[in-house]
């Protein structure tokens, strides 16, 4: 008996070192600030002076603000053409990859850079291709005589937006080309012979072998990247502040411009946390259709 | 002589260490906000910390950084000096005031200044500011004016940052044009003749960005000349619904739309730099900038044929005259810094006026100093250091026709005017909303800051 409760309590004392340290990162590291985020979003809080409790006021503002309306619809506009892209073409550059191709290696490694460069180099290089004054692409363009004036990069709505997520799709899709890839390197080649036998085309085994295959790895790099892309900050910052005329306004440039630029610490944290049932359904919903077919299994 | 001043220099400092010992208080009979100094010359602190803004010349940082180091020598203390770029000086002071990790001195523009000052953030340093034109004689009455609230200052004026039209002398002349333009229609009337579509010359560069502070700058300079502003003398209300408003916004957007194209397309979209690099390339033919565009062609060998090409002049005028929006930067500090003693020290120091005689030599004339007997030097006795120095007869600053408030400077520092006029000219918002919302969303500021 005695015997028994050493054991278990062992047994506990384990689980304990285990759970303790990851509960207190929860409620320490994650939870408190969240709190804390949402307890100030509800007071009339500014840069320097305490904040006085006003309970939704600041949602109730949000609401009624018609540049929070374009902020939440450029910010689906935004990840949902970026995620699309970058899965498109993430897709290719794992599939070519995975081929047998003289100097593989080194073209993985090619692929991966713009992943590897910090995002604000990224964008400066991407601001200088941008220019009207000497910019590479509209320099490419009219020397192709594709075009005979410059084009407005970042100066219409429409074009703005398009470039924004342009420099997101060209930094983000090695993520997706290379997770894709560590999926693919996973099924066996077996798979395929037997497709093959069985007298499936090219197409089928793409449909039914390898998409299944990796359904999982596609699913969990979406849900990480459309994280990650609803939360972009600093190529929209440096590109075009949320311009023009807000056509490139998203969820983190708005809190920064309420709670860095106007001082109103409240309303920006309101305009962050607003977004978090967003980000929330999302995780919720791809972690059900990654778990649940192999917690039923 | 530099020796024989600097010397005098650390005398002085050592008689002011001695007599602060006492708290500084303010001579005002309304209570005032009081200086409770803990710092003595006993008690020395291990360091203090210094934010200054970095500027675009890396000798002129060079001389900050020297400065600093000789003032570490005569006190003792170390200073933690950060160069910091203008764009993340905001992002730091929030966190800073947010963390109670304030720096004892720091670099602070006067837009900026009156939104901390408005929240009770900001010591007075009133007697520091006497103190330092005791010492190195008066300074100018117009950028003083801009780092006092209430009879008070809450900061020292260090440097202007003048505006001038930079305009092409052969292009001029190719075009037939004898003088730079000195009124904003001139302006445009000389803009349409040197926009040639063939060469890709436009007449003019100018920005309307959310990145550009340069459009919100400009657009005051049009306003004010027309005879509009965006807030009534008292501050109270807005102004935009005034006729000299619709018109002054009338010629804007007459500007950005031109039927001649006058101006890049592509400049909705660019960001400070923007006029800059279209000046330098050619691109444009007239643009309105600080000393950047100056240091960059005659302080450098990468534009040699616009050394020749390149006159300036004074921004044109409007009916009311010519104004030029004043961008006054200067030293603050924090009531609430650890040392704030010893920051107003560091703050006479770098107000030293032998040293500024040698820094305001660094970029071209982007720094215009703080005393006007500076402007004497025969470093500004040239055809373009004249302009430059002439530029703070005319200034005007964010809450004119009355003071500055902090209720002016969030309407700049929110592009209000920017956003607004974007809408009529990227969307084509009628003008007349355009200024019932403009109306709103000022009277809606006005409102916070009551």
């Amino acid at each position: 008996m005695l015997k028994n409760i050493t054991i278990k309590n062992k047994k506990l004392l384990t689980a304990l070192v285990f759970i303790v340290p990851t509960i207190a990162y929860l409620i320490f590291m994650q939870g408190y600030p969240l709190l804390n985020a949402f307890f100030t979003s509800l007071t009339d809080k500014t840069i320097g002076i305490e904040g006085h409790f006003i309970w939704f006021r600041n949602y109730v503002e949000l609401a009624k603000d018609p540049i929070f309306w374009k902020t939440v619809s450029n910010s689906f506009v935004f990840t949902i053409s970026a995620i699309i892209f970058k899965l498109f073409f993430g897709m290719i550059m794992a599939i070519v990859l995975n081929q047998k191709l003289a100097l593989v290696d080194l073209w993985r490694a090619l692929l991966f850079l713009p992943w590897t460069i910090s995002t604000i180099v990224t964008v400066l290089m991407f601001g200088f291709m941008y220019s009207s004054t000497g910019g590479i692409f509209n320099t490419i363009l009219m020397g192709a005589k594709v075009i005979t004036e410059p084009i407005a990069w970042l100066s219409t709505p429409a074009m703005a937006m398009i470039s924004v997520i342009l420099v997101n799709v060209w930094r983000g899709t090695p993520f997706f080309g290379i997770s894709i890839l560590s999926g693919l390197q996973t099924i066996p080649t077996e798979q395929y012979e037997a497709a093959v036998l069985d007298g499936a085309n090219d197409i089928q085994k793409f449909l039914y072998i390898t998409i299944p295959s990796i359904l999982n790895v596609i699913l969990l790099v979406t849900v990480v990247s459309t994280i990650w892309t609803l939360n972009d900050f600093q190529i929209i910052w440096v590109l075009t502040r949320g311009g023009p005329v807000n056509a490139t306004q998203v969820f983190s440039t708005l809190t920064y411009n309420y709670a860095f630029v106007n001082l109103y610490l409240a309303k920006g944290i309101a305009v962050s946390v607003a977004s978090v049932p967003i980000i929330f359904s999302l995780i919720f919903l791809v972690t059900r259709l990654i778990f649940e077919p192999n917690d039923k299994s | 002589m530099k020796k024989i001043v600097l010397m005098l220099m650390s005398v002085l400092l050592i008689l002011s260490l001695f007599s602060a010992c006492a708290p500084v208080t303010t001579d005002t009979e309304e209570p005032g906000p009081v200086v409770e100094v803990e710092s003595s010359v006993d008690e020395k602190p291990e360091k203090i910390t210094f934010w200054m803004m970095k500027i675009f010349v890396d000798t002129g940082n060079e001389s900050v950084e020297a400065r600093v180091e000789e003032f570490t020598k005569a006190t003792g203390i170390p200073v933690d000096l950060e160069l910091i770029a203008i764009n993340d000086l905001m992002t730091r002071w929030s966190a800073a005031v947010e963390s109670g990790n304030l720096p004892d001195l720091t670099y602070m523009d006067y837009n900026n200044l009156g939104g901390f000052q408005s929240r009770g953030l900001m010591l007075d340093v009133s007697e520091t500011v006497d103190e330092i034109q005791r010492i190195n004689g008066e300074m100018s009455p117009a950028l003083l004016t801009s780092f006092s609230y209430g009879g008070q200052y809450y900061g020292v004026p260090m440097w202007a940052e003048p505006t001038v039209l930079y305009y092409r002398a052969d292009l001029f002349e190719e075009a037939g044009i004898k003088s730079p333009p000195e009124t904003w229609d001139e302006f445009i009337d000389d803009a349409t003749l040197l926009t040639d579509p063939d060469t890709g010359v436009y007449g003019a560069g100018f920005c309307i960005g959310m990145d550009c502070t340069d459009s919100e700058w400009w657009f005051r300079d049009i306003l004010w000349s027309y005879g509009a502003s965006l807030l009534t003398a008292d501050g109270k209300s807005s102004a935009v619904e005034e006729p000299e408003f619709r018109e002054a916004s009338q010629w804007i957007v007459d500007f950005f739309l031109n039927e001649n194209k006058i101006n890049p397309p592509s400049a909705i979209g660019w960001d400070d730099g923007g006029n800059n690099q279209a000046y330098l390339s050619g691109q444009s033919a007239m643009v309105i900038n600080t000393g950047s565009v100056y240091n960059a062609i005659f302080n450098t060998d990468d534009y040699p044929d616009l050394k020749e090409q390149t006159k300036l002049a004074l921004v044109p005028g409007g009916p009311e005259g010519r104004f030029i929006t004043g961008i006054s930067n200067g030293l603050a500090v924090f009531k609430d810094a650890k040392n704030p003693y010893w920051g107003q020290q560091l703050m006479i120091w770098m107000m030293d006026k032998e040293w500024q005689r040698e820094w305001m030599t660094h970029g071209g004339y982007q720094i215009v100093p703080a005393y006007p007997e500076l402007t004497e030097d025969e470093f500004w006795q040239n055809e373009y250091g004249k302009v430059f120095c002439d530029i703070p007869n005319y200034y005007a600053f964010l809450g004119y026709p009355g003071d500055f408030s902090p209720a002016a400077g969030e309407i700049t520092k929110s592009f209000l005017l920017t956003r607004n006029l974007q809408e009529v000219i990227v969307n084509n918002q009628a003008l007349d909303d355009m200024i019932t919302q403009l109306h709103i969303d000022i009277t809606d500021v006005i409102e916070k800051h009551k």
